[in-house]
């Protein structure tokens, strides 16, 4: 599994170069896309050879043993990429449904129904944490950040079709 | 105006109430856009701006500097504590101050942090105050194929930080500053990469790209696990560790404040560049680098201080020359000749109590926000052990909040959604995330002075003396890390 991810994750950005370099070359003049093709071509050959060394199965060995020297806060490594996958997506999940959410919603309403509903389902809060934490979540949104700093919230569809209270604006 | 009649006029002001009281003011609001991840200067001098225009001006300094003072202090929290970089100039931060707080010690790596940030914050308000009669003949002396080299010596940085794996360091760098190419380019009336999409016109913004590879990534991997972000139960080692800690690394906080504070002072550079560099330099010159990025004490000391020393620097060619290297300065900048203090050369001999005054007020706030943030560093470090299930709502609200200020647009949360993705992948497949940050940060600003140098000299530029002296530097840098690294490996072989 994690074999594929690297390779996936490889012509992904081969593609991204090559589109990049592609695109410098011939949609830019000279002055614009001199720099994406400084950067593009270079790119490109280094995706390349890190394919061909993905690949190889010579390699593959040394890819598994050989430990992250690099500086970068390291994957857990108790847990299975099977498992972390899986964990990712549903995180996703939660993430792309806040974003209808707020879409349909705007984004104080969508706030709020996100925190009860996650802090029920993953949390698994009593309702009284629940409450409580969101009840803290809807004073620093509506006092802090929108009354306090006048931040913008995405508006959602909803404040187009009825006039919503003032604090859901 | 002598300088003792000026240091006279400026400690009178120093001693009333309304000092002291507006000096605090810009503290709060500097903790609060500092802490919010994605708020940064401007929109602190933004929320300011509004109550500034009919002040006197010598009120003017506690309350900008009280701002900025403790903004680049505080905002090292959410970096530690969440892997989320609260301003622009703490992206470094995370790399081994999150994999502290994961082993326990986030009030550790807060402490030496805040220590550091202090005396960085200091080191930065001394060169302010020693500046006044060096500062331009040092900035007329760095031109636009001075500022390229700078950025590719922090480019360098790259090799430094991608250990044994070179090849996908650099790649990612690449990738990096291939993504800082969309939008406009610089001295061409040409859109790259936007297919037609109004919100990429200007470029996907810093924060958007930070928050988007490491912050959520490093949420999904805590929330699959279920745990906290402490992987252990108690916290060890506390806010006093850490600042002995940073007390023990007085050398290195000393050399990352003036790298920060020279970064800081080259208009266009900035916190960012600062952090990296200072971050690189630290690895670079440790003897031991294999704790890097697994919660190294010293990849919290060097960037910290280096960032807070930066701000000190950008005031000088603000001040001195009215040159604003970044927006938050050029705000300030506006905000001093609102007033009627035109920044530029002639600030010595008609202000000279102003600068002063500006000086004093930076070193003050600076003092007072790492104490006040080193006060409340061990409850608020306990926020690492509470189950992520329950943090992780307030921490999606605090990034969407966050990344929604950028543009004011949603793009803004695609771009994010979509880096958070490329991010986590980086992760399950072992490509190092830190490069294409400093890509991202350097790529714009290499690109905008490679392109004015070679309009201006052709290829002549790369003859200059002080472009071939960091060249020199750069090489020089480049074989000691590979020193370093051979010396380190046989260590480790024996």
């Amino acid at each position: 599994m994690k074999f594929k991810v690297q390779i996936g994750l490889t012509i992904f950005l081969i593609s991204i170069f090559a589109f990049a370099g592609y695109k410098a070359a011939t949609s830019f003049s000279l002055g614009a896309g001199i720099f994406p093709l400084m950067v593009g071509i270079p790119g490109l050959i280094l995706c390349m050879i890190q394919l061909v060394k993905d690949i190889d199965s010579r390699f593959e060995k040394d890819i598994e043993e050989k430990p992250d020297d690099f500086v970068d806060v390291a994957l857990d490594p108790s847990i299975p990429i099977e498992v972390a996958l899986r964990g990712a997506g549903r995180m996703l999940t939660w993430i792309i449904a806040l974003y209808l959410g707020i879409w349909v919603f705007g984004f104080k309403i969508a706030i709020i129904a996100f925190f009860v509903l996650y802090l029920k389902k993953e949390g698994k809060a009593r309702w009284l944490k629940t409450l409580i934490l969101t009840g803290i979540a809807g004073y620093t949104i509506f006092f802090h950040f929108d009354r306090l700093l006048s931040l913008n919230w995405p508006a959602g569809l909803l404040s187009k079709w009825i006039d919503l209270p003032w604090l859901f604006m | 105006m002598s300088y003792f009649e000026a240091l006279a006029q400026a400690m009178q002001v120093l001693l009333t109430f309304q000092y002291v009281f507006l000096l605090f003011v810009g503290i709060f609001v500097g903790a609060i856009v500092g802490f919010l991840p994605g708020l940064g200067g401007v929109v602190g001098m933004a929320v300011l701006l509004p109550f500034l225009w009919d002040k006197n001006p010598n009120l003017i300094p506690p309350i900008l500097m009280g701002m900025m003072g403790i903004m680049r202090t505080i905002d090292t929290i959410p970096a530690v504590m969440f892997a989320m970089p609260g301003t622009a100039g703490c992206q470094a931060t995370v790399l081994d101050g999150y994999a502290m707080a994961k082993k326990g010690e986030a009030g550790r790596a807060l402490g030496a942090a805040f220590f550091s940030s202090m005396i960085g914050g200091l080191i930065g308000s001394i060169a302010l105050l020693l500046s006044v009669p060096i500062a331009r003949p040092l900035i007329m002396a760095c031109g636009s194929p001075e500022f390229f080299m700078f950025s590719m010596l922090g480019v360098t940085m790259v090799g430094v930080l991608s250990g044994s794996r070179p090849l996908k360091g650099i790649t990612i760098g690449l990738l990096g500053m291939l993504l800082a190419t969309i939008g406009g380019a610089p001295g061409v009336a040409t859109l790259r990469y936007t297919f037609d999409i109004p919100y990429l016109f200007n470029g996907i913004p810093l924060v958007i790209v930070a928050m988007g590879i490491f912050a959520i990534p490093e949420m999904v991997d805590v929330a699959v696990s279920g745990d906290s972000i402490s992987q252990v139960p108690r916290l060890t080692r506390g806010v006093l560790h850490g600042c002995r800690d940073a007390f023990r690394h007085t050398w290195l906080i000393i050399r990352c404040s003036v790298l920060g504070t020279y970064i800081g002072f080259l208009p266009g550079l900035g916190a960012a560049p600062a952090n990296w560099i200072a971050y690189g330099h630290a690895v670079q010159s440790a003897k031991d680098k294999s704790k890097f990025g697994k919660g190294d004490i010293r990849g919290v000391i060097a960037p910290e201080a280096a960032n807070n020393a930066a701000d000190g620097g950008a005031i000088i060619p603000s001040l001195l020359l009215g040159i604003p290297g970044s927006p938050t300065m050029a705000l300030f900048v506006g905000t001093l000749m609102i007033i009627g203090v035109d920044p530029g050369p002639n600030m010595v001999r008609l202000h000279l109590d102003f600068i002063l005054l500006i000086a004093f007020s930076l070193t003050i706030a600076n003092v007072i926000g790492a104490s006040l943030c080193a006060i409340f560093a061990k409850p608020i470090s306990r926020i690492t052990t509470v189950p992520i299930h329950l943090l992780m709502p307030f921490l999606l609200m605090a990034i969407i909040i966050a990344a929604y200020q950028s543009t004011r647009h949603w793009g803004d949360l695609i771009a994010l959604l979509l880096l958070c993705i490329l991010g986590y992948f980086m992760k399950l497949a072992r490509w190092p995330r830190p490069p294409l940050l400093i890509g991202f940060v350097l790529g714009s600003i290499a690109e905008k002075y490679l392109w004015i140098s070679t309009m201006r000299y052709d290829a002549g530029w790369l003859l200059h003396p002080s472009v071939l002296a960091i060249g020199a530097v750069i090489i020089a840098s480049f074989l000691f890390g590979l020193r370093g690294k051979k010396k380190y490996s046989k260590l480790e072989k024996s």
